[in-house]
């Protein structure tokens, strides 16, 4: 038995140790940003930098800019949104803004050139715009997760704002011609 | 031999790994977060002037509604004389923060109908004397004091403080 028991100790404290690494949370945790959902219908989502609502989302076959006489088809999704900032409107802009549907994420278009994210925001008043994600043939349907940012990448310890947008039985438009972001038209 | 004796390079490692340590984190983390230069803020009396990227500046008028706003808004229009020496330098953008509550806006005379001549809306570069004009778009909420703040070039930041 006192041969054993050494074996025994040594064996637990290993079991003990692999349990431990197991439940450790990687370090993605301790960097992940803090996610802030939308509440109220329309969804609105109020961070420390940001705060926005969902007014409406559209799939569209082509969207346009006819100032710019530019054109593009294929699935767009076309999402309107009512942005300010929550602050400061020191560096307050959309500077990132994706789409997660399923494990898939898109990032908002830069080629209509008048998305929100163009936009600098404003406190106390909101700037409605538009975001174009430009998707797959495939996805139309299941629940779209938008998340917005003022930070050009996802922030370590960070709000990001989020979203739910419903996709199943969204309109499809044969032609969505995108506005620039207007001030106070909320 | 003594216990320190024979634990002689163990220890000398150990001081090495030490040292090692304090040194790496003040290269990494001590020195930078030092030479971040911290903002010099001097604060400006009623009717004083202050000197301010090569400039002096001295606050000449503010005013409400000055402009026509979006509903539920309200604009707040300071103006400014300011005259550049031959080391007149630019500077950074106005500010207007809520001395109590925080909330900092920047100037927004593009979202505004304020004449292009109605003065700079920034610092400039030349030796003569100008007058600056910052209008800025607040909420009807968005009760005074404000602190109007011209960063310099550099680190250093005049506040005005607006009594509404």
């Amino acid at each position: 038995m006192r041969r054993l028991l050494p074996w025994l100790v040594g064996g637990a404290l290993a079991l003990t140790a692999g349990i431990v690494t197991a439940v450790t949370p990687g370090d993605e945790v301790y960097r992940a940003p803090f996610l802030v959902h939308g509440t109220g219908d329309p969804q609105t989502a109020r961070s420390n930098t940001l705060v926005v609502t969902a007014l409406e989302a559209t799939f569209a076959e082509r969207v346009s800019v006819d100032a710019a006489e530019w054109h593009a088809d294929g699935n767009w999704l076309v999402v309107t949104v009512a942005a300010s900032a929550a602050q400061t409107e020191v560096d307050a802009r959309i500077q990132l803004a994706t789409l997660r549907i399923g494990d898939r994420v898109f990032q908002s278009s830069e080629r209509p050139g008048n998305s929100i994210t163009e936009a600098d925001l404003r406190i106390g008043i909101d700037t409605v715009g538009t975001l174009a994600f430009e998707l797959p043939p495939d996805a139309r349907e299941g629940m779209g997760e938008l998340r917005l940012t003022t930070s050009y990448a996802t922030p370590v310890l960070g709000d990001v704002n989020v979203l739910q947008v419903p996709l199943d039985g969204l309109p499809t438009a044969e032609n969505i011609d995108l506005e620039d972001p207007t001030l106070g038209a909320s | 031999m003594s216990w320190w004796r024979r634990q002689r390079v163990a220890l000398a490692a150990l001081v090495v790994a030490a040292v090692a340590t304090v040194g790496v984190h003040a290269w990494l983390d001590v020195l930078p977060a030092m030479q971040t230069q911290a903002k010099t803020m001097t604060q400006v009396a009623d009717g004083e002037s202050v000197e301010i990227a090569g400039q002096t500046m001295s606050l000449q008028s503010t005013r409400w509604d000055e402009f026509e706003a979006p509903a539920g808004m309200r604009t707040m229009s300071v103006r400014l004389d300011a005259g550049g020496g031959d080391d007149a330098t630019w500077c950074q953008a106005f500010t207007l923060t809520e001395a109590e509550g925080g909330r900092v806006w920047l100037d927004a005379r593009s979202e505004l109908d304020v004449p292009f001549d109605a003065g700079e809306s920034s610092c400039r570069e030349e030796p003569f004397s100008y007058d600056i004009l910052a209008v800025f778009l607040v909420p009807e909420d968005a009760v005074g004091p404000f602190h109007f703040d011209v960063p310099g070039e550099t680190s250093e930041v005049a506040r005005f403080t607006i009594e509404e």
